[in-house]
């Protein structure tokens, strides 16, 4: 049985009195271990599908199961990651990062100490005390990053998470992340519009059609595949991104023919 | 530098003062405008007497007693307007309809129902103060970022700790900028419910000192509020200053 189980989802907005169909009988199932790139054209509904996965967003039909078990409201098994903004800006880093240690009920020097040390895997340990306000968009989604590796989730929801970031951080929170999956190797679902991302993180990549959301590809990434940043020059790397490329192109095409009509 | 700085923030005052005190002495300026120096020796005399000091007290204890009647249930019942749209929908229409009312004109009602005096005084406050404080409470809630709300349940917060833990700080900048013009409307209101509620506190010093013909005492009441005014004020603002640590960061208030 797979882990993540989605079946025949639907999702419909209510827009200028018009039912729009955001996602369309989608169905898929994610296994243990897997980390899956969710790529597609704006709008296709791959952010949506994030949300309703978190429990966030209500489904309109179908069914959604982890572990065999309907979900429905949000809850810590299914740890989100945002694009943006999602730190509390009223708290340093340090207590941001112990906010999902307190609700799970640990005491007050235990959550500082795991804070702390989890601080340093992110390589943000001497920034503790520091409001969010104070760091720079790559070091707040360390910040963010490190609150998701504190509410120790079973399975990884991270929406565009390096989205807003400049090139460079961008590639190195990649490797970070790489490395970190690397360790536990949990499940994770990681919607991107950057197909060298999905490549380079993603044991699978899942290509969204434009709107409404469908599965138009669903790509294996070879799992054995060394993840240094060597990887991004290799044959096979480059095979992949061609392919997804063209398959992409279409759907964005579609997706914008359909704005324009 | 700081002291340099300080004595150039005084440089406008002090030549007005200067100015004020010159022209009335040149006999330039109407008896009624006062001079500083004599309403420094008024202020001496008030303060020897006990005068002044009694009336600065009843009226920040009129203002504060109002002002933390009205600012609570406006902060309170904004909350709850803000996160339940029942009680927006039965509160909204109530408030747009007496807000814009002069709240002056409930005096008179409430002279009926208090009688003459401080319980008047005060609730008169409590309702000026009110509406400036319910209106944004209200609306600071609505608008919270909801990403916010959603990494909180997402920790596994309950309703209470997300309400609690993550929106009323996350409102807290809008509630403190409303809590700021309550606290000025306040004082306002103070003045104006001395003048007609009662025979004490600084808005009677002032009216008092008018009919007497003692102009230096007129002006001793309004330095008076000046003084309890500006230390409330400052005492508002350094609270919040330390309530909003981070979020103050990168905004131009923190220099401030």
């Amino acid at each position: 049985m797979a882990l993540l189980e989605v079946r025949e989802l639907s999702k419909a907005f209510e827009s200028n009195g018009q039912a729009v169909a955001a996602i369309d009988r989608l169905s898929l199932d994610i296994d243990d271990r897997e980390f899956v790139s969710i790529v597609g054209p704006s709008g296709c509904g791959k952010s949506t599908f994030l949300h309703i996965i978190g429990g966030f967003e209500k489904l309109t039909a179908g069914e959604v199961r982890l572990a065999g078990r309907p979900l429905s409201a949000p809850s810590p098994d299914r740890g989100m990651m945002f694009q943006d903004l999602s730190l509390f800006p009223w708290l340093t880093v340090i207590e941001n990062v112990c906010w999902p240690l307190e609700m799970r009920g640990l005491g007050k020097s235990e959550r500082l100490a795991r804070a702390q040390s989890i601080l340093e895997l992110v390589h943000l340990g001497r920034f503790a005390t520091l409001y969010p306000a104070q760091l720079s968009g790559g070091m707040r989604q360390r910040v963010a990053l490190a609150r998701l590796i504190a509410l120790d989730s079973k399975i990884l929801l991270m929406d565009e998470p390096f989205g807003a970031l400049d090139a460079q951080t961008r590639e190195l929170l990649q490797e970070e992340l790489q490395l970190i999956w690397r360790r536990d190797r949990k499940t994770a679902l990681f919607v991107t519009h950057d197909i060298d991302e999905a490549i380079y993180l993603g044991t699978r990549v899942i290509l969204f059609s434009a709107r409404p959301g469908r599965i138009k590809a669903d790509i294996a990434v070879p799992v054995g595949a060394d993840r240094s940043p060597e990887f991004r020059k290799s044959p096979e790397y480059n095979a992949l991104r061609i392919e997804i490329w063209d398959l992409l192109r279409e759907e964005v095409l579609k997706a914008r023919a359909e704005q324009e009509a | 530098m700081n002291a340099r700085l300080a004595l150039e923030k005084l440089i406008v005052p002090i030549g007005l003062l200067l100015l004020w005190e010159a022209t009335q002495r040149a006999g330039v300026l109407p008896t009624y405008l006062s001079s500083p120096s004599s309403i420094v020796a008024a202020l001496v005399e008030l303060t020897e007497s006990g005068e002044l000091p009694a009336a600065m007290a009843l009226s920040l204890m009129r203002a504060y007693a109002g002002f933390f009647i009205g600012a609570g249930l406006g902060v309170v019942l904004g909350l709850i307007a803000g996160l339940s749209q029942g009680v927006r929908e039965f509160i909204d229409p109530l408030v747009s309809f007496l807000y814009p009312i002069p709240k002056i004109t409930f005096l008179l009602i409430f002279l009926l129902i208090f009688g003459l005096g401080t319980p008047s005084q005060i609730a008169l406050v409590a309702l000026a103060v009110f509406f400036p404080v319910f209106i944004p409470s209200r609306y600071a809630v609505q608008s919270v970022n909801q990403l916010y709300v959603w990494s909180g349940q997402n920790m596994g917060a309950p309703p209470m700790t997300v309400f609690f833990r993550v929106i009323v700080p996350a409102a807290a900048p809008v509630l403190f900028a409303g809590l700021r013009v309550g606290l000025a409307h306040s004082f306002v209101v103070l003045f104006a419910s001395e003048l007609i509620g009662g025979r004490s506190g600084l808005g009677f010093l002032i009216v008092d000192g008018e009919e007497a013909v003692r102009f230096d005492i007129m002006f001793v009441g309004i330095v008076g509020f000046a003084l309890i005014g500006f230390a409330s004020d400052r005492v508002l603002m350094a609270l919040r200053r330390s309530a909003l640590r981070g979020q103050a960061i990168g905004t131009e208030e923190q220099l401030v």
